[in-house]
């Protein structure tokens, strides 16, 4: 089965996400082609990552009713919240100067309720009369909301009272702007008189009749007559610039839209890994900025970034993004241009560059209006290997690694990233993707592009994939399609998983694993009738359990059941090569297998190789003599039947024995030379096979 | 021919697995070892065991299947419910709540 949809719109699956929980069990999600989202399982949608600066309020003075009398500039400015009370940055100021001597004076608001379905609230923070060093919090109010009916006000009779829903934030002097009433005179501005309850106001406009099902908009706010002395006294301050001059009050820029991977360290979110995107092409015409793009899907974040196109010898940066399929270029193509390629990348200032946020605040990230990000950690490359892209981020112990595709470098911080950071390189080996790690106990476990290997941080990277690197060294691995390659810990069973595809392999993402058994140091194949995604761990019933996601929305449990959904799969097993006993004065050597009995009917082939034939040795005649071996002439191997009631006269042990013969043809010498293979088809029952004996040989 | 509960003296006991090898000399695998072994497992010690198979996760919020494909998960253990969030390559997000 499926599961219903949280994202708002869907997403350009270009570079694959990574999603991160935080320590107040927000979930990041995060691609690095368009903004972040976050969702925190009660939202019926994801949300934007981080939230947006607003506008400048617009300010200005009014005498009446206030009692501001400290005469000097007010500055003014105001910021969003979430429901969880996070807010986004202050708003640049807008100042007032006054009163001037009037007794009554006030400061009346008109700002812009934000659009973003997340913001709830809106605090309205001014200065005292020209110390714009610190602000205080005026009043916090609602962002928008819905109204369920407007009626004649019993306080008031002959006006507005409008019941909306619980919590609306509304209090006396908010001004909002309702939409959506049947009756045309109430889609207005209304100033909120009283504040009847946690859910009722009255407002100023004339009542006429009753409506129901509006929307109500804040626009600002018409009662910032609070003075001086009492705004300090009795108000929340917040100084605009820490005391060592970095940022405070605007720490909470939204997070870079251009990094791919997220983790979370020392409770900071650390952003990093560049996208390069490249696809389809691009073509335009000499002397214009536009750009039109064929097979691609931009995003309106990639504004800013820039731009490579093949053919052009400077970057451009992107101005402007009108369309999926089109672009504004900050200068003119030097000539024309069709089916071009390109990428598209994070700015230059920010390439290579990790971003991170403040502390214990993951969507808070500052931002400089002239040099943009200034949370940053150049990671200096000291290798001289240029193809050594940032693939990945792993948080490990006491540091972070910096994955290349080459490379690992250990970054670690004590508090404060831009003095103490320090960043080491620590490992020749590199990660195919962001996906291609995966950790278990102490140890991390990697897929490069020269193998297998672990690292548990301290030490040298170990090798672990000496046993299986033919595919490595004999070219067999399909790179075209490293995107889809990633690794699994599968907690249950103690076996890393490396999901890949090789040369030939049907479907588009990996059909097949190489499992390494953690405990045992021992690597084995899987294969799958399906593409396999990606895969998660996740508790079930209190059990670690790993699961695959795959072809037609649907997610696997697996350890699961005896065959792949309903279909039975095979497996398979082929020894090295023995040497028959030169010895030996017998024409035969004798096969013992021993398994556990089934309850379910399962059965195996097993089949012998002589003198390095790739084709199992064929029965000449039929023999059922054997112990439990079926062979039947001009057929390759012998059938086990490995049912405990397979024979009518009772229960039956798990073992087969039969005799092979030693020649490939009755007219060849003695062979020399011997292997074996058993192949099954599991249907019902676990298989297993306890040992295998051949007698004759060595 | 021999018959068959007759011993030759000489045997070779594969009595413990030890894995896949392929980048060996196959006259080099040691008994045990295997050239090839797809689908069985070494997870119990000293035999081979076919790895088990795979069933369809369900989740309380269940609704119908789309014909797209899973390209990433990760499991949100949010605070009310569990959830299995995954990304269809058509570009949509989902969540599985309380995956069985």
């Amino acid at each position: 089965m499926g599961a219903p949809t949280i994202s708002q719109t869907n997403r350009n699956t270009f570079s694959l996400p990574c999603m991160v929980v935080d320590r107040f069990n927000m979930l990041h999600y995060l691609d690095g082609t368009a903004r972040g989202l976050v969702w925190d399982g009660t939202w019926p949608t994801t949300m934007n990552a981080g939230i947006d600066k607003p506008q400048p309020p617009s300010t200005g003075p009014d005498a009446g009713g206030g009692s501001l009398t400290q005469d000097g500039v007010y500055y003014c400015a105001y910021r969003y919240l979430d429901k969880n009370l996070q807010p986004g940055d202050l708003s640049t100021f807008d100042d007032v100067t006054g009163p001037g001597g009037d007794p009554t004076w006030r400061i009346d608001w008109a700002l812009a309720a934000s659009a973003d379905p997340r913001i709830k609230w809106v605090e309205l923070w001014r200065s005292t009369a020209g110390v714009p060093a610190t602000v205080y919090l005026l009043i916090r109010l609602g962002n928008n909301g819905a109204i369920t009916s407007i009626t004649d006000s019993p306080a008031t009779p002959g006006f507005c009272r409008i019941t909306g829903t619980l919590a609306h934030g509304l209090h006396a002097g908010a001004t909002i702007l309702v939409a959506g009433a049947s009756v045309p005179g109430y889609n207005a501005v209304h100033t909120v008189l009283t504040e009847i309850s946690d859910f009722v106001v009255d407002t100023d406009i004339v009542y006429s009749s009753n409506a129901t099902t509006a929307t109500w908009t804040l626009t600002g706010y018409v009662n910032d007559g609070t003075s001086d002395n009492s705004l300090i006294a009795s108000n929340e301050s917040m100084q605009i610039l820490n005391t060592d001059g970095t940022f405070n009050a605007r720490r909470f820029g939204v997070p870079p839209s251009y990094k791919s991977v997220m983790i979370i360290f020392q409770d900071r979110a650390i952003y990093g890994v560049d996208i390069y995107y490249t696809a389809g092409t691009v073509a335009g015409t000499a002397g214009s900025v536009n750009l039109t793009g064929t097979s691609v899907n931009w995003t309106t974040d990639m504004l800013g970034r820039q731009i490579i196109i093949d053919g052009e010898s400077e970057p451009f940066t992107i101005d402007l993004v009108p369309t999926a399929s089109t672009i504004t270029l900050s200068k003119p193509l030097t000539a024309n241009r069709s089916g071009a390629s390109y990428t598209i990348t994070s700015p230059r200032d920010f390439l290579d560059t990790l971003i991170y946020s403040e502390t214990d605040e993951p969507e808070s990230v500052p931002i400089d209006p002239v040099l943009g990000y200034v949370n940053t950690i150049k990671v200096q490359k000291n290798t001289s290997d240029i193809a050594d892209r940032e693939t990945g981020l792993m948080p490990l112990g006491g540091n972070f690694y910096s994955l290349r595709e080459r490379h690992i470098y250990r970054i670690n911080f004590t508090r404060q990233p831009d003095i103490d950071a320090a960043i080491n390189l620590v490992a020749s080996r590199g990660c195919v993707n962001n996906r291609c790690w995966a950790q278990l106990a102490e140890w991390a476990y990697f897929l490069d592009d020269i193998g297998i290997y672990r690292f548990a941080g301290a030490g040298a990277p170990q090798a672990i994939g000496e046993r299986i690197q033919t595919y490595w060294r004999d070219a067999l691995i399909d790179w075209t399609a490293k995107k889809w390659f990633f690794v699994a810990a599968d907690r249950q069973l103690g076996v890393i998983k490396f999901f890949l595809r090789l040369t030939g392999d049907s479907g588009t993402r990996p059909r097949r694993a190489f499992c390494y058994d953690v405990n045992h140091d021992t690597w084995w194949e899987e294969t799958y009738p399906w593409d396999i995604g990606h895969a998660c761990q996740a508790l079930i019933a209190g059990q670690v359990r790993m699961l695959v996601g795959s072809d037609n929305d649907l997610i696997y449990k697996t350890n699961d059941g005896y065959t792949d959904a309903g279909t039975p799969f095979s497996w398979s097993w082929k020894s090295g090569q023995f040497v028959f006993l030169v010895e030996e004065d017998q024409e035969t050597a004798l096969v013992e297998v021993v398994f556990p009995p089934t309850t379910a009917a399962e059965s195996f082939i097993c089949q012998t190789f002589v003198d390095q034939s790739s084709s199992g040795q064929v029965a000449r005649s039929d023999n059922r003599d054997n112990q439990n071996a079926v062979m039947v002439a001009g057929s390759a191997g012998v059938a086990v039947d490995m049912q405990r009631t397979r024979d009518a006269k009772g229960d039956q042990a798990g073992v087969a024995r039969w005799q092979i013969g030693k020649r490939n043809d009755e007219r060849a010498m003695n062979g020399l030379y011997l292997q074996l293979s058993i192949t099954g088809t599991q249907v019902a029952e676990t298989v297993a096979i306890y040992s295998i004996a051949i007698a004759g040989v060595q | 021919m021999a018959a068959a509960d007759e011993q030759p003296r000489k045997r070779v006991e594969m009595g413990s697995f030890n894995g896949l090898v392929t980048n060996l000399d196959p006259f080099d695998v040691p008994p045990g070892m295997a050239v090839r072994m797809q689908n069985v497992t070494t997870v119990v010690p000293g035999q081979l065991t076919a790895r088990k198979g795979h069933a369809a996760a369900t989740f309380s919020n269940a609704i119908s299947s789309t014909t797209d494909e899973v390209v990433a998960m990760y499991y949100y253990p949010a605070i009310i419910a569990d959830w299995i969030v995954y990304t269809l390559d058509s570009g949509a997000i989902k969540a599985g709540r309380s995956p069985s």
